[in-house]
């Protein structure tokens, strides 16, 4: 009875505060959505200024839809002189190699890592985990060493080969491996089947969800790296996006508009892809952690 | 060998050892290798990537000494510092805010997860470009407004001293990773038992001890573990500082991972630049024990 009474009391209390609670939820969530107005403004000021003239990039006040729109900066940064394309089919043909050996090489390591039982498994664990905590910045000098010993350096593999051997896509899929219940493989080992078996029956269709956001986090860090690219390719037609639209930025300065298509044309691939598959980005980051 | 006549167990062990062995041998070259070529090179003179060993003389530590000589080095040094605490203060106390209102207290709140992430998957190098006309210190949209406004000398941003082209950097780089410590952040706070906030209301409490009281000590672990990844992140700022300012202007924003650059690739010494890499290594090792050590005072499981 006593508990029934102090609930009336709250929700009498509560029906009087809704009105002003609502309201100061209203007043917070117009200030939030401002700021994240706010915060892509830089997008917004991209895309416009890339259908621009050169002469009213800076124009003030800022004019949303441009007057005259035109295309010339597309036309002109795509055509034979600038490498842009070169970079983009560059990065292209390197987003699909890496995505091809990382589907090849991580499923099998985060399946042992995962599922299998053998010496020192735990220990190289722990090793792998270890590499998580350092920034790869901070190992750009050893990396080009060992590249340029190994005649790697100034090709796409040397890149190829560094995000195919990193550890932290093999963790996200060994996460998800642990979710899969163990019954399901031990039933088909009793049944007679090895594990290449269960693993390429069983456990890669299953894991159809940890695949694709692989491969969604592979496509866009290594579409966004510059910083491996800038050190490891040195010849400007085997140079990827990133270092490419960097090059153009500094060797055309007062190019704006120009340099805006060429900003927008990087990006275009990612938000894209982004906007799409929103969902697989963030539950993998959620899921399983991340990376800086 | 039949593969089929050994015991389960065995298979087992046999089975792992093949799958893991492409990613390990990888690694080995790829990552681990790097580390002993690296610590080998901090203790020899070699000036330029060789493979003729013959002139490589064994100098001790003094390339140890040399670098904890050098003003710029401890310069840098300095400058990455003072780019990392205010990385990290900034965007933990940023995210943690955002996170706490986007999470239950305002309409929209998937519009909004979209706006602020969505600067984290785009391309850094591309953004840099759009900001570098952003802030502009002449004609810039930035400072025109600022001017409108009546601010008569408007900051000079991405060309100005120390005490303002770092925090500019640093401002776009929180801007930049702000999205991904968010998105943590709201995956934790969802987990927040909402009885605990009800029990907490019938007790009188307001938003504030609320916050304090239940919030943040049950968010705690994801707190200590966005901890970490921003200080790697802080470090990862190579990408973002060459595209803005190249470590300029001067060498107002060479921070370690630049200058390090600098000493390996622009002015041939790649034995500097190794010694520099361990010396990173050493405080990031440091930095994590602290880390470590630490959590158990604050940190609830």
């Amino acid at each position: 009875m006593g508990s029934l009474l102090i609930k009336k009391e709250n929700s009498a209390a509560g029906s009087q505060n809704s009105k002003k609670a609502n309201t100061t939820k209203i007043i917070i969530s117009i200030i939030i959505t401002v700021f994240g107005i706010l915060n892509i403004f830089p997008f917004v000021f991209m895309l416009s200024s890339a259908f621009k003239l050169n002469v009213n990039v800076f124009e003030y006040p800022f004019r949303l839809i441009p007057n005259p729109l035109v295309m010339d900066n597309f036309k002109e940064i795509l055509s034979v002189q600038y490498h842009f394309v070169k970079w983009y089919s560059n990065t292209i043909v390197l987003v699909v190699i890496t995505i091809t050996l990382r589907v090849l090489i991580v499923g099998i390591t985060a399946y042992a890592l995962a599922r299998l039982k053998f010496r020192g498994r735990d220990q190289l664990f722990f090793v792998f985990l270890l590499t998580l905590m350092i920034p790869s910045d901070s190992l750009l000098v050893p990396r080009y060493m060992v590249l340029s010993y190994l005649r790697l350096t100034d090709t796409m593999w040397s890149i190829a080969l560094l995000f195919t051997f990193e550890f932290f896509l093999v963790f996200l899929v060994r996460q998800f491996y642990l979710t899969i219940p163990n019954e399901l493989t031990e039933a088909a080992i009793i049944d007679g089947c090895n594990h290449f078996e269960v693993f390429f029956r069983i456990i890669l269709p299953l894991s159809k969800p940890a695949m694709i956001t692989m491969i969604l986090f592979t496509f866009v860090w290594q579409w966004n790296d510059f910083t491996d690219p800038f050190i490891f390719i040195s010849s400007s037609d085997k140079q990827m996006i990133a270092v490419g639209i960097r090059s153009f930025a500094t060797e055309h300065g007062q190019r704006y508009a120009m340099q805006m298509a060429g900003s927008t044309l990087t990006l275009l691939p990612v938000i894209g892809v982004f906007l799409f598959v929103q969902k697989y980005f963030i539950e993998g980051i959620t899921t399983s952690g991340i990376k800086g | 060998m039949k593969f089929k006549n050994l015991s389960v167990s065995r298979q087992e062990e046999l089975t792992g050892y093949l799958f893991m062995l492409p990613f390990f041998i990888g690694f080995m070259i790829f990552q681990g290798f790097p580390f002993l070529i690296t610590v080998f090179t901090s203790f020899t003179n070699m000036r330029f990537i060789t493979k003729d060993l013959s002139k490589i003389k064994f100098v001790g530590f003094d390339n140890y000494i040399s670098v904890l000589k050098d003003p710029d080095f401890i310069n840098a040094f300095g400058r990455s510092l003072y780019f990392s605490v205010l990385y990290v203060v900034l965007i933990m106390m940023i995210s943690m805010a955002l996170a706490y209102f986007l999470n239950d207290k305002i309409f929209g709140c998937k519009l909004n997860r979209t706006l602020y992430f969505l600067p984290y998957i785009s391309n850094i190098v591309a953004i840099s470009v759009v900001w570098q006309l952003l802030l502009d210190n002449k004609e810039g949209p930035v400072n025109m407004v600022l001017k409108a406004i009546g601010i008569v000398n408007p900051p000079d941003w991405l060309v100005g001293n120390t005490q303002i082209v770092i925090p500019t950097i640093v401002i776009i780089s929180v801007w930049y990773g702000l999205g991904l410590n968010l998105v943590t952040y709201l995956a934790a706070l969802q987990e927040v038992p909402k009885s605990l906030y009800e029990s907490a209301d019938i007790d009188g409490a307001n938003e504030l001890q609320k916050f304090m009281n239940i919030t943040v000590p049950w968010i705690s672990p994801t707190t200590f573990f966005l901890l970490i990844t921003s200080v790697i992140a802080s470090m990862q700022n190579f990408a973002v500082i060459m595209s803005l300012t190249n470590g300029g202007p001067g060498n107002e924003s060479t921070v370690l991972s630049i200058y390090t650059y600098q000493q390996a690739f622009n002015f041939n010494r790649m034995q500097m630049g190794a010694t520099q890499s361990v010396y990173m290594l050493i405080v990031l090792a440091l930095i994590a024990i602290i880390q470590w050590r630490g959590q158990k005072k604050w940190v609830h499981y």
